[in-house]
């Protein structure tokens, strides 16, 4: 097999928005709500992306101000879009944040800590930026777990080929379990540290649409599916085809979890 | 740039003042020697990214001024 190198490579807009990006935009506000921050707060979205969370923040948590570092430049562009102009965004990377010292009163970041290579330097950093007092939260998918639309594609891929194994994110990812997460928050010396699960329903209206964006290329599972040759690429989408529960209508109801984290900066 | 914005704006090596070059539209550390451009309205705060200022434009460079009480 060829090509069979990993690919966390986000930097295009629309397969992304199919594969994932609808799905992570619904679990911005289950987020904001379970953290009840109170209005008038400044808030910063490490790793922003396209501005889906600083999008919620602004329609939910009435901020006074909202800033998004992003280090890609065609998510930032997006963003911009996305925004128009209602928060101040810079290209920056999580581990050298371009704020002063206590400048803003709540950090978040949105399915970005697992791509992050340092994250002890990127909580540091959150920690650096935030007031006394001020809130720490994050989550990300829980890739190894109960994120079934990619578990099924893995679950199928390693059966075929024990070697697909190497790019589950599921292995890779040891900050997608809550002992990981937890286990940050309490090392970057945070206070208060908990962590809840978030279930989002990812109904499909029938098997294509569930199949349709791992053929797309971006991300992980789809860099996979497209590095297979043809007669490859029909085996597994067989076998996940086989293993999925397809109600009689054709749809697929399966369920996506996040871990979420949040901690208070020591006073 | 908004000068409320700019406040909290600091080099993300060194965390010190930058100071706002409007015409070269350029964000420069004094004491790290690097100017970061500003594309499209965005400051690019990456040290990847920032130029080396030469010594005779870190010779030019006033520190930024104390903000009036």
């Amino acid at each position: 097999m060829k090509n069979k190198q990993v690919s966390d490579n986000w930097e295009r807009g629309s397969p992304y928005e199919q594969y994932a990006g609808r799905w992570s935009r619904r679990v911005a506000p289950l987020f904001l709500s379970w953290l009840s921050v109170p209005a008038g707060q400044r808030w910063l979205d490490v790793g922003c992306g396209t501005g889906a969370l600083c999008a919620a923040i602004l329609d939910c948590c009435s901020p006074s101000s909202v800033t998004g570092i992003e280090p890609s430049e065609g998510f930032l562009k997006t963003a911009t879009e996305n925004l128009a102009g209602r928060a101040a965004l810079y290209r920056g990377s999580a581990t050298a944040i371009p704020l002063s010292d206590s400048s803003v009163d709540v950090v978040v970041s949105g399915l970005v800590l697992n791509f992050v290579p340092n994250q002890r330097a990127a909580l540091a950093e959150m920690a650096r930026v935030t007031r006394k007092g001020g809130t720490i939260a994050a989550y990300v998918w829980d890739y190894a777990g109960k994120i079934e639309l990619m578990r099924f594609f893995w679950d199928a891929a390693v059966a075929l080929d024990p070697d697909a194994s190497k790019l589950d994110e599921g292995t890779r990812f040891p900050l997608c379990r809550p002992e990981g997460l937890e286990k940050l928050f309490v090392g970057a010396g945070l206070e208060g540290v908990e962590v809840e699960p978030i279930d989002i329903p990812t109904p499909f209206a029938n098997f294509d649409d569930y199949w349709q964006p791992f053929l797309g290329g971006q991300g992980p599972a789809p860099a996979y599916a497209m590095s297979l040759d043809e007669t490859a690429r029909v085996r597994l989408r067989h076998r996940i085809r086989e293993r999925l529960q397809i109600a009689a209508n054709g749809s697929i109801s399966l369920t996506a979890r996040a871990w979420a984290t949040r901690a208070t900066v020591a006073k | 740039m908004d000068r409320r914005l700019l406040e909290i704006l600091v080099c993300p090596l060194c965390k010190g003042e930058l100071i706002y070059q409007k015409e070269q539209r350029e964000l420069v550390c004094r004491a790290d020697r690097l100017a970061y451009p500003i594309r499209d309205d965005i400051p690019v705060m990456l040290e990847s990214e920032a130029r080396r200022i030469s010594l005779e434009e870190y010779d030019a460079l006033k520190p930024r001024q104390a903000p009036l009480e």
